[in-house]
């Protein structure tokens, strides 16, 4: 199984699991369609608790991203090729890069100006 | 929601120690719960009273429904809670397979699939006589005997004391696949916080006697939080009494902080202050146990 468990990560198992899954489903290793292990198997595999994954399951289901049908399984929605959740997730991910630059002391234009600087020694290289 | 454990005051005294000084312990139906504590912080002890093996001093206490503090139901109660612990009593002249047999014998709801298993994953030398296997062995033999009965309670002290990595992995394995499965509920007295973190979905954290912290680990881990603040110059705010600070330690020039409610007190009551830095830190469950445990000793 490729998704890893960091029980001293400070973030709770639920939410690893969420951000390992949805990593999946955006890159394309897990596509439209796809069946998802089921809680037991995730359980047994990881040995985490089934609770646990259950709640992993349900975020990524309000997300849109999976969607569970009675009886037969968790599977994989369209909605990640979408683009509109890989926009949401990309303003996530900047807003999230911002608030922890302005933690040290970093303002918005500071970031932009570090990104620019970035984005040239990749075209230059 | 329903609770497989409800119990409320409980106290127990040895002698002159007062080893449950007050026990609150709710255990919801479907969880997998860890209890935790330093040595002699009483957890055996709750385990054992809560078996209906001892009884409390004080306090309430309800087990599957049924008033445990009473004799005339405890033999109903042991048919559906199953123990195990590190330190089981076998018969060290009976081997693995007696064993077996002698309890398979004893409960209608024994599952033999789930058994085999078991002696599969452990390849446990059935015809060795108990007082001829290893201590991890003796383990082993313990835990399958406990889930045998699928019991709709499961207690464990130190379950995976004694086990390998290897093992530990297949045991809560077996473990949680039977919980998804079948939906029992698990308590289990551990010292093993990076398994609890895996594995249990609720846990207590027990000191002299008493629950110090308890809930839902994810609440637990997205509430307590450490915060280090670095404040201005000639500041005289007193950190101690901002919400939600549990605890306060000078770290260099400035202060890390224990929070309970994931630093947002600190956050808005330093926000107004300028010059103040403020940086919230995930905190892990050992972290907290630390914290919690360490900060009653005097």
């Amino acid at each position: 199984m490729w998704i890893r468990i960091d029980p001293h990560s400070g973030l709770p198992i639920y939410l690893q699991l969420v951000v390992q899954l949805k990593r999946a489903i955006a890159s394309g290793q897990l596509r439209a369609g796809d069946q998802l292990p089921s809680v037991r198997e995730l359980a047994e595999e990881l040995t985490v608790n089934p609770n646990t994954i259950s709640r992993c399951f349900q975020e990524l289901e309000r997300d849109g991203l999976v969607s569970s049908l009675q009886g037969r399984g968790t599977f994989v929605t369209g909605a990640a090729q979408e683009g509109e959740w890989r926009e949401a997730e990309f303003g996530r991910l900047v807003r999230r890069l911002v608030e922890e630059c302005r933690q040290l002391g970093y303002g918005a234009g500071d970031v932009v100006a570090a990104v620019r600087q970035l984005a040239g020694e990749e075209q230059t290289r | 929601m329903k609770y497989a454990i409800e119990a409320k005051g409980l106290v127990k005294r040895h002698g002159s120690v007062r080893a449950l000084a007050g026990l609150d312990l709710i255990v919801p139906e479907g969880s997998v719960f860890g209890l935790l504590g330093p040595n002699g912080a009483g957890k055996t002890t709750a385990l054992k009273g809560l078996l209906g093996l001892a009884r409390f001093d004080a306090g309430t206490v309800s087990v599957l429904g049924v008033d445990a503090a009473d004799p005339r139901r405890s033999l109903e109660l042991r048919a559906r809670v199953g123990y195990a612990s590190s330190d089981m009593s076998l018969f060290g002249f009976l081997t693995v397979d007696d064993h077996i047999e002698l309890c398979r014998g004893l409960y209608p709801s024994w599952d033999q699939g789930l058994v085999q298993r078991g002696l599969d994953l452990f390849a446990l030398p059935r015809r060795r006589k108990a007082g001829a296997l290893s201590r991890g062995m003796r383990g082993q033999l313990g835990l399958i005997l406990a889930l045998g009965p699928r019991p709709a309670l499961l207690m464990l002290d130190e379950p995976t004391a004694g086990l390998d990595p290897l093992m530990r992995r297949a045991f809560l394995s077996v473990l949680l696949g039977e919980v998804a499965a079948r939906g029992g509920t698990v308590l289990m007295a551990s010292h093993q916080l990076t398994e609890v973190e895996r594995t249990c979905d609720r846990v207590a954290i027990i000191h002299r006697g008493r629950a110090v912290a308890s809930g839902g680990l994810d609440e637990l881990k997205l509430t307590r939080k450490q915060v280090r603040v670095v404040l201005p110059e000639g500041s005289d705010i007193n950190l101690a009494a901002l919400p939600g600070v549990v605890s306060v330690a000078r770290a260099g020039h400035g202060f890390a902080l224990h929070v309970s409610d994931g630093g947002i007190g600190v956050a808005e009551a330093l926000g107004r202050v300028s010059g103040a830095i403020v940086d919230t830190e995930a905190l892990t469950l050992e972290d907290i146990f630390c914290t919690e445990v360490g900060r009653e000793t005097p």
